[in-house]
């Protein structure tokens, strides 16, 4: 079954259900002079002091309430995995974990790398030296502290903000 | 006399022509950057068999703590330089099948990241002779 005929049935039945949560709530607001003769159960003799406990009633309720709950979460669940899987066709990345803590390390040298991309381009050079430096440190980042280097640094390569004298790969 | 003279440069002839068709279809690809389309290509035995001293292209591929990522640069004999870097799977996948017969071609955006890695291996692209 698709995920939208599913959403669609579990609304049906969610909806199905809140009728009849409010048909029990009317029910149970009613007096009993109010209450159709055919729903009553057979007639003991009612002690005015000792009304009969609605145990069926309580029970349908508690039923509708977790069926109600169970329909929510199917939901909810069937939504999630639709979206995701609108996500993963229109090629954007789903719901993902967080990015992991970079380490002591990862942040000393996104320090480093950062010092050698603020140097070049206020120096506008790059040569072998930084070159070496910077291929030396890129594997201790984390993809996101890489990314945000390459943001500032590769654009002002390309364009050349920053001379680039490094013969080969920069970096 | 004539004849031998005739004879013999029939047969070099020949051995010309053939050591010619046994060499196939060659095509030399230097390197080419431009910086206004954002794309740069050549093939790795061009550039480096070109008499300057400027033209280079290729691929690295670094793993990391951030997992792998790959970095495409190139210069033209102009001196337009142009490099890119990108950490989806594919690109690392098709720049680590880069060897020195290969034709490559990579674009980028204006942030730098490669958006096409193209790598392709035909007998027409020359091999490095040094």
């Amino acid at each position: 079954m698709r995920a939208g005929s599913k959403i669609l049935l579990a609304l049906v039945l969610l909806g199905t259900s809140v009728l009849i949560l409010r048909g029990v709530q009317l029910r149970d607001r009613q007096t009993p002079k109010e209450r159709p003769v055919a729903a009553r159960p057979a007639p003991p003799a009612p002690a005015p002091s000792c009304p009969p406990a609605p145990a069926a009633v309580v029970t349908e309720a508690t039923d509708t309430q977790a069926l109600q709950a169970a329909i929510r979460q199917i939901v909810r669940e069937e939504l999630q995995a639709s979206r995701q899987a609108e996500a993963r066709q229109a090629g954007l990345p789903t719901q993902a974990a967080p990015p992991p803590v970079p380490s002591a390390e990862s942040q000393e040298a996104l320090q480093k790398t950062q010092g050698l991309v603020h140097d070049a381009i206020s120096t506008r050079y790059w040569g072998a030296e930084q070159a070496a430096a910077m291929s030396e440190l890129l594997p201790k980042l984390t993809r996101e502290q890489r990314s945000e280097v390459f943001k500032e640094l590769v654009p002002a390569l390309n364009s050349g903000d920053i001379e680039v004298a490094a013969s080969g790969l920069p970096f | 006399m004539r004849k031998g003279i005739l004879s013999a440069m029939v047969a070099l002839g020949l051995v010309a022509t053939s050591a010619t068709a046994m060499a196939g279809f060659t095509a030399n690809q230097p390197v080419l950057v431009n910086p206004f389309l954002r794309v740069a290509q050549g093939a790795l035995g061009s550039a480096r068999n070109s008499p300057d001293n400027i033209q280079f292209i290729g691929c690295a591929v670094t793993d990391g703590a951030g997992g792998a990522f790959v970095t495409c640069s190139a210069r033209g004999p102009g001196g337009n330089f142009a490099t890119c870097t990108s950490s989806d799977p594919g690109k690392v996948a098709a720049a680590s099948s880069i060897n020195s017969d290969s034709f490559v071609v990579f674009r980028y955006d204006a942030q730098g990241n490669c958006t096409l890695l193209s790598v392709s291996t035909f007998s027409q692209y020359p091999t490095k002779a040094h």
